[in-house]
């Protein structure tokens, strides 16, 4: 006797498709296929190296979750999420941020519907969604992903997605960025992060009910190891030398091209110098740069949405949408609305 | 209206068609023989006794609802009503499933919305019936009966659902989100006008008792702008503010060389909790000889007025509605209003193709008065 349910009793079940996480002898052809299917209608695409899907799929602290449906010894489709280690409800878990989904052009028309597609995004919400698996798959999709997504793949709005927008004053100090010491506070770049980052977060996330652990696996991996994208981090430390907060920019193209980008902002609520020294940092590094416009998220919920547009910050639409498919009832979109903490460092936008 | 405070029913969309037939017997073991069916004139009686034990019952402090307001609400509506009910044998109102219709242009052609408020079902029959249950079974012919894109039908059915009625509505009727809206609120005193220049706005601003004839006209050029929007003409307008029942509003106008160029309303109230000067309404055109979305110097002049009026009395805000994608949205931003989270979420059931929640979310403008909130 097993429990294990047979194939063709699967909702995924798709006879003549191997569907199974991903294999290490899998990779060549996967990038070549993501290759193909990326550059489809899109002149400016840049293929993808091993190293790019190294550093995602296989150096993430927080796993691996990579879903393919090979056939005749090749990948045909590709559905993976890169996890991520989220404190919520007093416990470590995970979420999963969708990507990089694709099906080779010359297997699309191959099944009735729902195609393999969604048989393989049903395989991998089977295999790795559930109160006792990841909680949450979540993403912003393109306009066709979303309208599968909510006819098949049970996909919901947490949010529509505000902007905060800020021109960049061209006389901001630049000067800051030599080294600022103010109310016995020091402004520094950032190299690398170490156990400091957890604490301050630690600090932070008390005030929320979801979000995912910023400490130095995350943060290390996520910003300084990245292989395409170049991060600057500005800190605050006090005179004991201890983290009171840290901004992470990034010139960069994401809604426009050439502008600044606040990746990341994590300060405690009660410490407004430190939320004022490291936005003067973050406007000296936009004006440096020549950026036009600073843009970043907040939860609409949080105190910085509210003290961001204070400091001359304003609220844009966006065509992007948060969804996300919940595993556990209590963690439904409305709960996330109003608890989950998630910033652009959160996405793989920019 | 208020239906807003309401438990499970209070904003309620229609669900997806398929349906038992308008004006079937259904017999079940139960409960008494009942009809489902449309508003006959003479169920106001029942309807209304129905939803002032409803919502009694689920707010203590609810106040109840008179036969003018109701009349008002439905019957007096120029737009027109939407009323579904099941009914027993003997006249008595088992659950209702309702809406405030709006007469629409709709990339300029005429059309119709409804907002789906008012749902409730009697609670000593909620259990008597396994699911979908009565919000399910009356909303069914509801759909069948006005959603659509023929006469007295609506291209968008729309609401402001409730926590409880939304995880219902999107598992068994396919509510879809328009978006999470968020409200603009300004400190008075932080309300920033800025400078006309010497020659001022050229605009005049008058107080009124009842809206103007050429009303009409000044919506139908922003309706144009705007891509989606609820008819505001003098019948409508009057009909929404001068001659409800419920709440006093105070209307303003704004003319440039007496042709009609802005109008807006204003009463005090509470947003989501928050007290203060509600802006119910909001409409200014476009100026004739410039590219700007809007009329600056009537924008200015009619946000003065709206400050007096909070000022005179006794406000400390002034909350406003907008969608996101309004040029009105960061205007009021740069007057000193912010952007604050809200626990309400628009959602909304579109009955013909192109006017999905995407579309909705990029072309249809709306205001606070568009909603039973104000």
């Amino acid at each position: 006797m097993t429990d294990e349910i047979k194939p063709e009793d699967k909702r995924s079940y798709t006879p003549g498709y191997d569907l199974r996480p991903l294999e290490e002898g899998d990779v060549e052809s996967l990038l070549e296929t993501f290759n193909l299917v990326f550059a489809e209608n899109n002149p400016d695409f840049e293929p993808r190296t091993m190293e790019e899907w190294r550093w995602a799929y296989r150096d993430n602290p927080a796993g691996t979750r990579v879903l393919v449906a090979t056939k005749d010894g090749e990948v045909a489709a590709h559905f993976s999420s890169l996890p991520v280690r989220v404190w919520i409800g007093g416990e470590e878990r995970l979420f999963g941020q969708s990507v990089d989904s694709f099906v080779h052009p010359a297997h699309r028309q191959g099944l009735r519907r729902p195609g393999l597609y969604a048989k393989l995004v049903w395989e991998f919400q089977d295999l790795y969604g559930g109160r006792d698996k990841d909680l949450l798959h979540y993403g912003w999709p393109v306009w066709n992903a979303w309208r599968i997504g909510k006819a098949l793949l049970s996909y919901e709005v947490v949010r529509t997605q505000n902007l905060l927008v800020k021109a960049v004053p061209r006389d901001a100090d630049q000067g800051l960025l030599e080294g600022c010491e103010r109310d016995g506070l020091r402004l520094e770049f950032i190299k690398r992060f170490d156990e400091q980052s957890r604490w301050l977060w630690d600090r932070c996330a008390g005030a929320w009910g979801a979000s995912a652990i910023r400490d130095d696996a995350f943060l290390n991996w996520r910003l300084f190891d990245h292989p395409k994208n170049d991060y600057t981090v500005l800190g605050v430390r006090d005179g004991d030398g201890i983290l009171r907060g840290y901004v992470v920019y990034r010139f960069g193209a994401w809604t426009e091209p050439d502008m600044g980008l606040l990746v990341d902002w994590l300060v405690p609520s009660d410490e407004p110098a430190v939320a004022a020294l490291l936005n003067d940092g973050l406007l000296a590094l936009a004006a440096r740069d020549g950026a036009a416009t600073l843009t970043g998220i907040f939860p609409d919920w949080s105190c910085w949405f509210e003290s961001f547009q204070e400091l001359g910050w304003r609220v844009y639409p966006s065509e992007y949408f948060m969804i996300g498919v919940y595993y556990h009832k209590r963690y439904d979109m409305l709960w996330l609305r109003q608890n989950w903490w998630y910033q652009l460092i959160d996405t793989d936008l920019v | 209206m208020n239906s807003g405070t309401g438990g499970f029913d209070s904003h309620a969309l229609p669900p997806f068609s398929s349906a038992p037939e308008w004006g079937t017997l259904i017999p079940v073991s139960e409960l008494p023989p009942y009809t489902i069916r449309e508003y006959e004139p003479g169920d106001e009686v029942a309807i209304l006794d129905t939803f002032n034990r409803v919502f009694t019952g689920v707010d203590p402090s609810f106040v109840q609802r008179t036969m003018e307001e109701w009349r008002w609400c439905y019957l007096d509506n120029p737009s027109g009503w939407r009323i579904s009910i099941a009914v027993t044998d003997e006249g008595n109102v088992i659950s209702q499933y309702a809406g405030v219709a709006q007469r629409m242009l709709l990339d300029g052609e005429p059309a119709s919305f409804s907002q789906a408020i008012d749902s409730m079902t009697d609670p000593a029959y909620r259990r008597g019936l396994k699911k979908p249950g009565f919000f399910v079974l009356t909303g069914y012919p509801y759909a069948e009966r006005y959603g659509g894109t023929g006469e007295r039908q609506d291209t968008v059915m729309w609401g402001l659902p409730v926590p409880s009625a939304w995880r219902i509505g999107k598992a068994y009727l396919k509510y879809e989100l328009v978006r999470t809206q968020l409200s603009l609120l300004a400190e008075v005193e932080n309300l920033l006008l800025p400078p006309l220049g010497p020659s001022g706005s050229g605009v005049d601003i008058e107080e009124l008792s009842e809206f103007p004839e050429d009303a009409g006209e000044l919506f139908e050029a922003h309706a144009l702008r705007a891509g989606a929007m609820a008819v505001r003409d003098k019948a409508q307008l009057d009909w929404r503010y001068v001659k409800n029942p419920g709440h006093d509003y105070r209307i303003a106008a704004a003319r440039r060389a007496g042709k009609l160029v802005g109008l807006t309303v204003q009463r005090s109230g509470s947003f989501d909790g928050v007290q203060g000067s509600l802006i119910c309404d909001w409409i200014v055109g476009a100026p004739e000889t410039a590219a700007a979305p809007f009329d600056f110097g009537a924008t200015v002049e009619l946000l003065a007025w709206q400050r007096a009026k909070a000022k005179e009395q006794d406000q400390e805000n002034i909350i406003a509605l907008f969608p996101d994608t309004a040029p009105e949205w960061l205007a009021f931003q740069e007057a000193g209003f912010r952007a604050r989270d809200s626990s309400y979420f628009l959602v909304g059931r579109n009955y013909s193709k192109p006017y999905d929640m995407r579309w909705l979310r990029q072309n249809w403008y709306y205001t606070l008065g568009d909603t039973d909130l104000c």
